[in-house]
Formats: C-alpha cells, sequence, structure tokens
C-alpha cells in the first residue's frame, strides 16, 4: 500500500513537471454533478464496499437485481406511444402485438393526465396532441378493443388521475371477462414529482398521497401483479437537476411514500415489491451507470435498515429508463441517434429493467415512425450485437466507476439527510427548496452552454447551415372536435341519475376518508366521465396552488 | 432608465418550464423585470396580466405542440383588448414549418430549442427600443 | 420612469376615505403572498381590490422575477381584482418609490381596497407603515428566533398582529408574547394579536374584522386624513431621493468624484442650495 502510494506520488510528479508545459485542456473536469474527476483512478481508489465481494441478485443489489441479468431475459424494450384518438392508437397497439410485442405502454394527453374533459376551455388546442384523449370509460372501451388484458401488460403514463385511469381498466377488463388477478402493468402514479418537475398535478399533496396510499391498499388486495407504482426521476433530471439529485430528490419521494403507506396500515413487505422506478439516461457516461449502481445500493439499504422490510423483492430497485430528452438537439437531428446510443448503453451497462429510447426528431416535435424504428434499432443493437448484454455488471470492479458509485451514494446521503432535516420530500416541496435547487442547476448547466464550457455539438460548437427539417408527425386538428362530439354523444345517452349518485358518492368517500377505490369504480361503471371525478374531488380537496419561484 | 418588463407565460397544460425559467433568470441577469405566471395559463389570463403588468413584451413557451392555437390567440386577444402595442415572441418544440404561420399571426419571433439565451436578450432589447422610437 | 406620467399621478387626489390601504410585511417564510392571496379573495367578493407585490430587485444586474403573481393565480380571471408586481428598484425597506404613485392611480379607478405586500426579504422593513393605512405584520410560530426577528422595530409598526400557520406547535407561546408586547397606539388603537392558518383560508374573516374596526377607529379618530398626508411626504421623500440616485448613477465615478466640491464646478454646494431653494419657496406659496 505505502509502496503504491510512493509510486503514485512520483508518478504525479512527473504529471506535473510536463503540465507545466502541456497544459490540459481545461481547469478541472467534473461530472454533471460537479464531481472533480482525478487523472487516473487506482486500486487505492476502490471503496470499502468493494471488499465485502458483492454479487448480483444479493444485498445490497449494487451489481444488479438478478444473479444473471440479461443472460436469462434481455431488458424490455417499452416505447412510449401516443396517438390522437382511442380508434387509431387501438389500431397502433394491434399492430405492435401482431410484431410480437408483449408491453404496451400508453400515453395521454394533456388534459387527461389533469382531469379535464377534452370539453374543458382549458383543453383548447390540447386534445389528443401529446397522447390519447379519454373521457369516460367508453374511450378504454376503444383502446383496448379486442386486446386480450390478460395477455398483455400494459404501462400508463397517468399520475393524479392515475385512481380513475386504472379503474376504468379494470372495468374493461371485468367486461372482456378478465380476472383482475391476471393483469399486469404499471400506473405512474408518482405525484410528487409533478409538483416538483413535470406539472400534471390536480390536487395538494395530503389528499393526493392518501389516494396513492387507497391505490396501494386496494391493489394489494386485488390487483396484485400490478405495480402501483413508479417513482420517477426522469423528469427531475430534465427539469434540470444533476445525476445526484435525480437520484437524491427521486428516494426523497419514494420514502415519502413508504411512510404514507406505512401510516396508512400497510405492512411494507405487502406494498414495497410492487413500488418500482424511473430513471433517465443522460450523457456523461460513466456517472450515468454508476448512479443507476449507487441507486440500487441506497433503495436496498433504505427498505433494509429503515423500514425494516423483511422480503428481499421489497428491496430490489427496478427500474425502467428512458433516454435524456432534453439532451437532444433541434440543429443535426441525425446526431440524435449517436447520443440515444449511447445513453443506452450506459443505462444497459447500469442494469435497466426496461428502456425507451428516443427518437432523434424529439426536439422538433413528436416523433416519426421511422425515427422510431431506429430508435428501437438502436436497443437492438445494443442488446445483440455488442455482447455487453453477456456479462453481469461488466464494469463492477473498474476502480473508476466503483469510486465513482460510492461518491455519489455519498451526495445522495448528504441530500437526504437534509430532506429528513426538513421533515421531508413533502416540506421541502412546499418550502419550494427542490424546485429552486433544480432550477439553480439548470440555470448553471445553460450557462455552461453559453460560455461554451459545456460543448454541445451542432448548438455551440461544430455547427452548420442546416438543411429544411425531415418529415415531422402531425396530429389532425379535427381530432379536438371529433373528441368533443362523441363526449357530447355520451352524456346524452347515459343514465345521468345513476352517475349524480355514483358522483356524490365518490364525494361523500373523499370527505369521510374512506377508500375511494370503489366508489371510483362505480362511478367509471355509469360513465360519469374522468373530468366529472375529478371535479368532484376538486371540490373536496381543493387544488395545488405551484409554490414555484424562480 | 426604465428596466424592460416582459411577462413569461404557459399557455396550455404542459407542464415543462424549465425552458420559460432559464430564459426569464437570463432576462433578469439582463436587467429586465420579469413576471413568471406559473403554468396552465388560458391565452385571457395571460392578456389579463400582460395587460395589468403593464409589460413591454409577452414570451410564451410550450412544449406540448398547441403553440398553433395558444400564440396566435394571445396575440388576437392583445389586439381586442387596444394593447397591440405588448409584442409577442414564443419558444418551445416548434416545428419549423410551423413558424411562417406564427409569424403571419403576429408573433414577432420564435424560438427553438438550441437558441442563444443572447440571442433571446438581444431580441427583447432590440424590439422594446424600436417599439419605443 | 416617465417624469410626466409621475407629475399627472401626483396630481390624483390620495384622501379618498372610502378607500382602504392595507399594508402587509413580516419576516420570510410567513406564508404573506398566501395571506394576501387569501384577503384579495375575500374581499373582492364584493369589492374592487387592487394588489401591489413587491419583489427584490437583483443588487447585480438591476433586473427582477416577480413571482408572487403566481399564488395569486386563481384570482387573475377575477374582474374584481388587479394585481401588480413590482420590483423594489434597490429600495431598502420593502417597498418602491413609486408605490403612493400607483396607489394614487389605483385609488382613482374605483378600487375600494388597495394590499400592498412589502419585500419580505427579512430585513427591516417599516416603509410600509408611511404608506398604509393599516399594517399589518405577519409572523409564524416558530420560525427561527421569532421575537428576535420582530426587534428591529417592525413590533411598533403593527396595527395588527397576525400569526399565519396558527395550526403549527409553539402558536400558543407566539400568541401570548405577541399580546404582552401588543402597543397601545396613542389615541387609543390597541393592536390585536390574529391567528391565522391562510392556506386553509382560516382565520380570515375575523382577520378582516379588524382590518375593518382599524379603518372605523382612523376615520372616527380623523386619523386617516394624517396618514394620506404622511404618504404623500412619503411620496416626495422617496422620488426625490430616487431620481437622484438614478441621475447621479448615469454619470461615471470619476467624474463624480472630481466635481464633488471642486472649486470651479462644487455639485454638493449646488446640489444642497437647489434643495434649500426650493424648500424655502414652499413657505412663499403657503
Amino acid at each position: 500500500m505505502a509502496d503504491k502510494q510512493e509510486r503514485l506520488a512520483k508518478w504525479r510528479a512527473q504529471l506535473e513537471k510536463a503540465l507545466e508545459r502541456f497544459p490540459e485542456r481545461k481547469k478541472s473536469f467534473t461530472t454533471s454533478s460537479g464531481i472533480e474527476l482525478k487523472t487516473v483512478y487506482t486500486d487505492l481508489d476502490l471503496p470499502p464496499a468493494v471488499d465485502d465481494f458483492p454479487l448480483p441478485g444479493e444485498f445490497p443489489y449494487t451489481r444488479g437485481v438478478q444473479r444473471n441479468m440479461y443472460r436469462g431475459r434481455l431488458w424490455t424494450m417499452r416505447q412510449y406511444a401516443g396517438f390522437a384518438t382511442a380508434e387509431e392508437s387501438n389500431e397502433r397497439y394491434k399492430y405492435l402485438l401482431s410484431q410480437g410485442q408483449t408491453g404496451l405502454s400508453v400515453a395521454f394527453d394533456l388534459p387527461t393526465q389533469i382531469g379535464l374533459d377534452s370539453d374543458h376551455p382549458l383543453a383548447d388546442g390540447e386534445v389528443g396532441k401529446v397522447g390519447v384523449a379519454i373521457d369516460s370509460l367508453a374511450d378504454m372501451e376503444v383502446l383496448f378493443k379486442d386486446i386480450p388484458l390478460d395477455k398483455v401488460s400494459t404501462s400508463m403514463t397517468i399520475n393524479a388521475p392515475a385512481m380513475v385511469l386504472l379503474a376504468m381498466y379494470l372495468v374493461v377488463a371485468e367486461k372482456q371477462g378478465v380476472d383482475w388477478a391476471s393483469l399486469k402493468g404499471t400506473i405512474q402514479n408518482d405525484i410528487l414529482k409533478e409538483y416538483v418537475a413535470r406539472g400534471t398535478y390536480i390536487f395538494p399533496p395530503e389528499p393526493s398521497l392518501k389516494i396513492i396510499t387507497d391505490i396501494f391498499a386496494f391493489c394489494a388486495e386485488n390487483v396484485p401483479n400490478w405495480n402501483t407504482i413508479s417513482i420517477s426521476g426522469y423528469h427531475i433530471r430534465e427539469a434540470g437537476a444533476t445525476a445526484v439529485q435525480e437520484i437524491a430528490y427521486t428516494l426523497a419521494n419514494a420514502i415519502c411514500y413508504v411512510e404514507s403507506a406505512i401510516k396508512a396500515g400497510l405492512n411494507v413487505d405487502d406494498f414495497a415489491p410492487r413500488l418500482s422506478f424511473f430513471f433517465n439516461a443522460h450523457s456523461n457516461f460513466f456517472e450515468e451507470i454508476a448512479k443507476f449502481r449507487a441507486a440500487r445500493k441506497l433503495w436496498a439499504e433504505i427498505m433494509r435498515h429503515r423500514f425494516g422490510a423483511q422480503n428481499p423483492k421489497s428491496m430490489l430497485l427496478r427500474f425502467h429508463t428512458q433516454t435524456g430528452g432534453s439532451t437532444l438537439t433541434a440543429q443535426q437531428p441525425d446526431n440524435n441517434i449517436v447520443r440515444v446510443a449511447l445513453q443506452a448503453l450506459s443505462a444497459v451497462l447500469g442494469g435497466t429493467q426496461s428502456l425507451h429510447t428516443n427518437s432523434r426528431d424529439e426536439a422538433l416535435a413528436l416523433p416519426s415512425e421511422e425515427s422510431v424504428r431506429i430508435a428501437l434499432r438502436t436497443q437492438q443493437i445494443i442488446a445483440h450485437e455488442t455482447g455487453v448484454a453477456d456479462v453481469v455488471d461488466p464494469l463492477g470492479g473498474s476502480y473508476y466507476v466503483e469510486s465513482l458509485t460510492a461518491e455519489i451514494e455519498k451526495r445522495v446521503k448528504e441530500e437526504l439527510a437534509k430532506i429528513d432535516a426538513m421533515g421531508g420530500a413533502v416540506t421541502a416541496i412546499n418550502s419550494g427548496y427542490i424546485q429552486r435547487q433544480i432550477q439553480d442547476s439548470a440555470y448553471q448547466f445553460q450557462m455552461a452552454v453559453e460560455t461554451k464550457e459545456q460543448i454541445i455539438v451542432g448548438v455551440n460548437q461544430f455547427t452548420v447551415e442546416e438543411e429544411t427539417q425531415p418529415d415531422l408527425l402531425r396530429v389532425d386538428p379535427s381530432v379536438q372536435a371529433a373528441q368533443i362530439r362523441r363526449l357530447q354523444e355520451l352524456k346524452s345517452r347515459r343514465d345521468s341519475a345513476k352517475v349524480r349518485q355514483a358522483l356524490d358518492a365518490v364525494a361523500a368517500a373523499a370527505r369521510e376518508g374512506a377508500n375511494l377505490f370503489p366508489p371510483v369504480l362505480d362511478a367509471v361503471r355509469s360513465y360519469a366521465t374522468l373530468g366529472e371525478i375529478c371535479g368532484v374531488l376538486r371540490e373536496v380537496y381543493g387544488e395545488y396552488q405551484a409554490k414555484d419561484l424562480i | 432608465m426604465v428596466p424592460i418588463r416582459v411577462l413569461v407565460a404557459k399557455p396550455g397544460l404542459d407542464g415543462h418550464d424549465r425552458g420559460a425559467k432559464v430564459v426569464a433568470r437570463a432576462l433578469r441577469d439582463a436587467g429586465m423585470e420579469v413576471i413568471y405566471t406559473g403554468l396552465r395559463q388560458s391565452p385571457e389570463q395571460i392578456v389579463r396580466a400582460a395587460i395589468q403588468e403593464d409589460v413591454d413584451m409577452v414570451g410564451l413557451s410550450c412544449l406540448s405542440g398547441a403553440h398553433n392555437s395558444l400564440f396566435p390567440k394571445v396575440v388576437q386577444l392583445l389586439k381586442e383588448a387596444g394593447a397591440e402595442d405588448i409584442q409577442v415572441f414564443g419558444g418551445g418544440v416548434i416545428p419549423e414549418s410551423d413558424i411562417p404561420g406564427l409569424l403571419e399571426a403576429g408573433v414577432r419571433a420564435v424560438f427553438t430549442p438550441g437558441t442563444p439565451l443572447e440571442e433571446i436578450v438581444n431580441f427583447v432589447r432590440e424590439s422594446v427600443k424600436k417599439g419605443d422610437a | 420612469m416617465d417624469t410626466e406620467a409621475l407629475v399627472q399621478l401626483a396630481r390624483c387626489p390620495l384622501d379618498n376615505p372610502n378607500v382602504h390601504v392595507i399594508g402587509v410585511t413580516g419576516p420570510p417564510g410567513g406564508g404573506k403572498s398566501t395571506l394576501c392571496g387569501q384577503l384579495v379573495q375575500n374581499l373582492a367578493r364584493e369589492h374592487k381590490v387592487a394588489a401591489l407585490l413587491v419583489d427584490p430587485s437583483s443588487p447585480y444586474s438591476g433586473g427582477a422575477i416577480l413571482g408572487d403573481r403566481i399564488r395569486m393565480s386563481a384570482l387573475s380571471a377575477n374582474p374584481n381584482v388587479y394585481i401588480r408586481s413590482l420590483s423594489n428598484r434597490g429600495n431598502t425597506g420593502g417597498v418602491n418609490s413609486t408605490v403612493v404613485s400607483i396607489i394614487r392611480a389605483v385609488m382613482n379607478c374605483g378600487f375600494e381596497y388597495i394590499i400592498v405586500e412589502t419585500v419580505g426579504a427579512g430585513q427591516s422593513e417599516v416603509k410600509i407603515a408611511s404608506i398604509a393605512d393599516t399594517t399589518l405584520v405577519v409572523a409564524v410560530p416558530n420560525l427561527g428566533d421569532d421575537i428576535q426577528a420582530f426587534k428591529s422595530g417592525i413590533m411598533e409598526i403593527a396595527d395588527i398582529f397576525v400569526i399565519n400557520k396558527a395550526d403549527l406547535p409553539g402558536a400558543d407561546v407566539l400568541f401570548a408574547a405577541l399580546r404582552e408586547s401588543a402597543v397601545r397606539h396613542k389615541d387609543g388603537w390597541l393592536t390585536p394579536v390574529c391567528q391565522t392558518v391562510a392556506v386553509e383560508g382560516r382565520g380570515i374573516d375575523s382577520l378582516l374584522d379588524y382590518i375593518r374596526a382599524h379603518g372605523d377607529w382612523l376615520r372616527r379618530q380623523g386619523r386617516l386624513t394624517e396618514k394620506r398626508k404622511q404618504a404623500a411626504k412619503f411620496e416626495i421623500l422617496e422620488l426625490s431621493s430616487y431620481y437622484l440616485q438614478s441621475h447621479l448613477d448615469q454619470v461615471p465615478a470619476d467624474v463624480l468624484a472630481a466635481n464633488l466640491a471642486n472649486k470651479d464646478f462644487n455639485m454638493l454646494q449646488r446640489l444642497l442650495d437647489a434643495y434649500r431653494e426650493i424648500v424655502n419657496s414652499l413657505s412663499e406659496v403657503n
């Protein structure tokens, strides 16, 4: 050891002499999280955790949640997609299933995501734009027409009104004669990150957490294979957070959900195995890999030590990854293919369970079919041609990656301690602390780009005169009118007395604090609309007022 | 020296406000007074705020694809309120082919991802200067 | 600022006794914006209400992000409500130099209640008392050393104390402490201590009762006119120092230094003479 240190000191002295004549490209080299990097890493940098002989599939799961990882089954290639109307989406899903895909991922339009019907004034211009418009069970029936729900797994990117959309899905299953126990899928259902980063919130934090724990409780009993939440760092990162902040705030939110569920009387090992996560893969290659490894270890230790989980499944941080939308450039869009490939590679080397690769034209508009195919092919090339999936955690033991993993873990713990001291995630959000931290990082990054301290190829260096943009996908503007017509037809033919009664029952349950899921299911069955159900809940719970000051 | 006043607004429902906030800060750091509306503002609310705050310009940010209906609506409502001296610019995920239509509708400039902040700051300064002349 | 407009505004009367100017101040983190939002919302049911919200400007660029409007976004569609965000434009003391001019403007546009929220940067923001008819000082339990935060002169300016977030532990202690030190104004107004939970709208009605009671008391005592004269005095003081500073700021420091008290051009003497001349001619006019 002493010998190694001596040699390293001598080596450094020689390097410094050389640097006097040939200075380096930058004064200091740092990761996106501001971790300063050494010139070279050696076994002197290996953290103590490496001495514990960590193995994949064993606590604390730094090296992976399974023993053989992708040697058994590759990660799920799951592309998020949404189309204007339920019919179009249904056509698309059936096509994808006929091509051998088994997982569906549903994107909803913004009015649906914030619990407004398509005829609401604020929905004007937004109907069917970033996903499918769902106003009632009638639309959901069309969306999954002729799709056997016991044969597919469905991921739904839905948060504030997640209970209503899941209830619609369950009623469609009921009508198909499919047992709820055989349903598989995920709802995002992560409201806390909506307040800090994504913005599709409806109610204030307390009632929102109540709705979430109601879902946990109802599904634990009735829909046992459903992933009831996907705790998301993705959007936190997109809003400008660093890698360390992404993990810290996601875990802080996760801790809050677990605490809420325990407070609501649930047993940790009854719901924790159904918790899943969703992270971002940005461009700082090794930092991203280390980030995923650190997150797994942190979560396993939190679940075992803080919450006393016994079931190993409760300790597994299973996560979906999407490549970084905000890293894509509108300039020279084909360069995005390369960015996405490298980011996707870091997710695979970091041990992701499923992966969405972004399309090259997403900085311009919704992706075209050809772009989506290239994005999917990128994953397939990584899976089948590079060989990186043939060995578990191939970078385990790398001086650099292990050291970076430990450093990220340390910094996340410091940030978590800060949030604990404030009183937890909700307090930190209500005071605007987390939002401010993220905005500061976003602004610093932008300043680094402006000063060219951070080079973005094709944007602030290596620019060219841009050619005309390629063909882009457009949503037909007549979609909105058609959707509103359909909603009006539904309202005229349903039993409005029954709807009123069902909505009153939802309001009563909300006021009394009973589990909301059963009355919401009844309301959905009566063809009450999403906007109506969320509307009565708005009356009881009030609406969230943004705390995010700049 | 009267500081330039700018309303930075998020019309429509999308919650991606990173760009809006970064631009707001850059305008602040260039000595301007920036009023940020927060999310989910209807064109009517934006126009009311612009008039009450007596701003020189309104900057709209939209990433959901609803820009073609929302941006021109703001321009039109300002005009109807007799406040066409308040100039409107926009930004976000906006296809190149939509830009001529937006300019035609009275939007003064459209900034797409990757635009240097300096360009936006200079644009605001120049436009307000011209408007005064 | 357009000086012509300021002079025009200064001609607008400030003495309308049917308008109530309410100042809201207090240390940061007290929920002032939320409280103001509640006051505006309640008052706007029957009255026209203007809210003037002051935020700090950046000492580096002079620019500002005026974010208080976000907290009132629910009110922005209400035709009875006017919201104006103001930068303090470098003014310490919680307000800006033109706030009285703006009060004149809204007072003469038919607004019955004018609420002025100060910066809330934690420094001693006592200027609001020279502007408002009724000054609310907002405190919250256990926000650091609460009483300490009050000792910077802010106790004395309160016409009404508000303990916001009164559902937090420690509210009783704060209530007792404020009761103890409640100031009795001359002519007999005993500063009441109100408890509110602004996020839930609790305690707002009774706070409004106190605000109205204070307004009635001012009118009964004939003190409202007095208050408005104070405000006008504040206006001329602030505007003149603001304009002096902004003019001087445009001159390079070395030029100023060279001519401060030069033989050929004695700037200081000239300035002082000009002031004296203006003040002296006042006595001639009257």
